[in-house]
C-alpha cells in the first residue's frame, strides 16, 4: 500500500511496530514504535503521547533521505499489557 | 488452517511479498506546508453509510473506505476481527489520530488535512489485489485532493 502510493508521487511514511515484517516489504520511510498490536499511536486517551509520535514521525519524514530509511521512537507502552486470545500481547507480535 | 485460524502455521509457508528496491518521491516542502491523509488498516467504516469490510473472509477484504475529516472519531465500527479492539474502541486516535492531525493542522505543524483518509481492513492474504486495485484507487484520489503526504499506520 505505501510503495504503491509512494510511486504515484506521494511522499510517504508509516508506522510500524513489527521491524521484521516492515523490513520484508521494505517501505520507502518508516518510524518504529514500541506498541502493541491494535494500538499504534501508545495508550487510549494519551493525548501529548500521541501528539509526540505525530510530531516525530513527520520530523522523520522531513529527515530521512535514503530509500527504506527508519527511525527508532523512544516512547514505551506504559499501561496494563493489552490482552489477545487469553494472553497477553507481546510487542510486534500478531498473536 | 485458516479456517481453523491457525494463522501461525499457515503463515510460515505464505509467500510473503519481499522487496528489495524502495520506491522514492522526495519530499516536495516541509510537512508545515503540504497536504496530508492518513491511511489505517484498523478496518475502520461508517455504520449506516458504509458496508462493513468482511472480516470473516478467508481471503481478507482487500477494499477500502473513505472517510471524510470531519467524521466523527466516535462513531466508526470496526470491522477487522484479527486485532484486539479495546484501545481503538476507547480511543480512535490509537489508530487513525484524525483528531491529532487536526490539532497539528492548526497548530501550524501540518499544511492542510486532505478532505478524505481511508481505511482498509489489515487481513488481506490478497496482497496483489490490494497494490493492483485498492492502493492505486485511493493513490489516484489522493492525487484528485492534491495530497503531497501520506501517513500509513498498519495496526
Amino acid at each position: 500500500m505505501q510503495r504503491e502510493i509512494e510511486a504515484w508521487g506521494i511522499s510517504t511514511i508509516s508506522l510500524s511496530n513489527n521491524p521484521a515484517a516492515t523490513e520484508r516489504v521494505n517501505p520507502p520511510r518508516w518510524a518504529r514504535v514500541r506498541f502493541p498490536r491494535g494500538s499504534m499511536l501508545g495508550e487510549p486517551g494519551n493525548r501529548d503521547k500521541q501528539l509526540a509520535v505525530l510530531r516525530d514521525t513527520f520530523a522523520a519524514l522531513e529527515t530521512i533521505r535514503e530509500p527504506g530509511g527508519h527511525v527508532e521512537l523512544p516512547y514505551r507502552w506504559e499501561a496494563p499489557p493489552v490482552m489477545w486470545r487469553g494472553k497477553p500481547l507481546v510487542e510486534g507480535s500478531y498473536s | 488452517m485458516i479456517a481453523q485460524h491457525q494463522y501461525g502455521p499457515a503463515f510460515k509457508t505464505y509467500p510473503w511479498p519481499t522487496f528489495r528496491e524502495a520506491p522514492w518521491t522526495p519530499l516536495g516542502k516541509p510537512v508545515a506546508q503540504s497536504a496530508l491523509a492518513v491511511i489505517t488498516t484498523g478496518g475502520l467504516y461508517r455504520p449506516g453509510v458504509d458496508l462493513p469490510f468482511d472480516g470473516d473472509a478467508l481471503e481478507g477484504d482487500w477494499g477500502f473506505r473513505a472517510l471524510p475529516r470531519e467524521v466523527d472519531l466516535s462513531g466508526l465500527a470496526i470491522a477487522h476481527p484479527h486485532f484486539a479492539h479495546e484501545a481503538a474502541e476507547a480511543d480512535m486516535n490509537t489508530i487513525f489520530p484524525l483528531k491529532r492531525l487536526g490539532e497539528l493542522e492548526a497548530a501550524g505543524l501540518i499544511g492542510r488535512l486532505a478532505p478524505t483518509h481511508y481505511s482498509t481492513m489489515g487481513y488481506v492474504t490478497r496482497a496483489a489485489d490490494l497494490a493492483a486495485e485498492t492502493a492505486p484507487a485511493i493513490a489516484a484520489r489522493m492525487k484528485a485532493e492534491g495530497v503531497e503526504v501520506a501517513l500509513v499506520i498498519p495496526v
